[in-house]
């Protein structure tokens, strides 16, 4: 047994856990952060409702977007070594 | 039951046994002790702690967490200055000591971690991730000492006796893990210029669209104007998730180590002193992986 695969299975569980939780707080973080940004709007027009509808929206829209788009780099960047230069061994 | 199983019961540790000894004897004082009459008053902020000099930018006090993260740099600096002088003299004798190799088999050990990611810039993005890891690891180790979060001053705070802790857990306070969110997410756009150049720029700006895209051009251009904005959402998303993801953390476990200790002192806690331990490794692991994943995302071309 050597010590690599432990070192390998580590790396893996934060890599796992990191972009997990990434994805996980980008997804709440934006509907929260368009309802927040959307009240403090709201409430210096006085358009009670809308904008915070709106924004609150967007935000849960962008989430998911945003998150796809990470994780997919992040799968490239991980299983695609760069300029063709592969890990032999 | 074997005879071999039977002759390890037998045979106590006297490491064992004094463990035993201390958990009886806490039990004892546990019960002895009276719990504690009122919950302290947990603060979500640092608190500050009173000096008599009028430093600028310090007229309300110190923040608690200053001196811990203080001590913090100091041990990393001591342990680095006896690596130094250990590998000097190892170096002359030809005989490294424990110490030496202790730090030797963990740098290695974080070397791999780093270059299965990162592979061919790994020596580029080792420093950074490294400091990461082991300053927020030793940070919020140090937050589970004794006497940190426990010895300090008793203030008057809107007519409440409220104890001013000298030392708080570094980051326990979120304008710590905001700084090395902030740090994080600056060092990724640096290395996405230094291995990019100015075309790491345009994953930002960008309005082109395919040179064959014939009606359709002005739509693309608009979407690809819209992608842009989102990524500049995600870089600030990205500093909000570190902070508050380190933050809430480990401000959760001080405050329940705090509830755990006022409910039942000594025993009930040391179950939730290791839950702590295993936290806050595992969080300065991620923290440091996940800056390691955007850095290896900012150096690819997409």
């Amino acid at each position: 047994m050597s010590k690599k695969p432990l070192v390998g299975d580590l790396g893996d569980a934060a890599w796992v856990l990191g972009v997990g939780s990434q994805a996980g707080i980008t997804l709440a973080g934006l509907v929260l952060a368009g309802l927040v940004v959307g009240y403090l709007i709201d409430r210096q027009l006085g358009t009670l409702p809308w904008i915070t509808l709106v924004l609150t929206l967007v935000g849960a829209i962008a989430g998911p977007i945003l998150v796809y788009r990470m994780v997919t780099r992040a799968v490239h960047a991980r299983i695609e070594p760069p300029e063709e230069k592969q890990d032999i061994g | 039951m074997t005879e071999t199983a039977q002759k390890k019961k037998k045979k106590l540790s006297p490491l064992v046994a004094l463990g035993i000894l201390l958990a009886l004897v806490m039990c004892v004082l546990g019960l002895i002790f009276p719990r504690g009459r009122e919950l302290p008053v947990i603060s979500m902020a640092a608190e500050r702690i009173p000096i008599p000099l009028p430093l600028p930018g310090f007229q309300e006090g110190f923040p608690n967490t200053l001196p811990t993260a203080l001590l913090t740099s100091l041990v990393l600096s001591v342990l680095a200055l006896v690596y130094n002088l250990s590998a000097r003299r190892a170096e002359k004798t030809g005989r490294p000591n424990r110490f030496l190799v202790a730090v030797d088999a963990l740098f290695e050990g974080l070397y791999s971690f780093v270059e299965n990611i990162a592979r061919d810039k790994t020596r580029a993005l080792l420093p950074l991730v490294a400091t990461f890891f082991f300053f927020i690891l030793t940070a919020n180790w140090m937050g589970l000492l004794p006497g940190v979060g426990s010895i300090g001053l008793y203030e008057e705070h809107h007519g409440e006796r409220v104890l001013v802790p000298f030392f708080r857990g570094a980051n326990a306070d979120l304008s710590t893990t905001l700084a090395l969110a902030i740090i994080s997410v600056i060092a990724v756009q640096v290395v996405g210029l230094r291995f990019q150049g100015p075309r790491y720029l345009r994953k930002f700006f960008n309005f082109s669209a395919p040179p064959n895209s014939g009606a359709l051009g002005p739509v693309l251009r608009i979407a690809n104007g819209f992608a842009g904005l989102l990524e500049i959402i995600s870089e600030v998303s990205k500093i909000f998730s570190f902070a508050f993801r380190l933050f809430g953390n480990i401000f959760a476990g001080e405050v329940l180590l705090i509830v755990v200790s006022f409910l039942a002192a000594f025993v009930a806690t040391l179950p939730f002193m290791g839950l702590e331990l295993f936290v806050g490794l595992v969080q300065a692991l991620v923290f440091s992986m996940l800056s390691l994943v955007f850095y290896t995302m900012a150096t690819h071309h997409h």
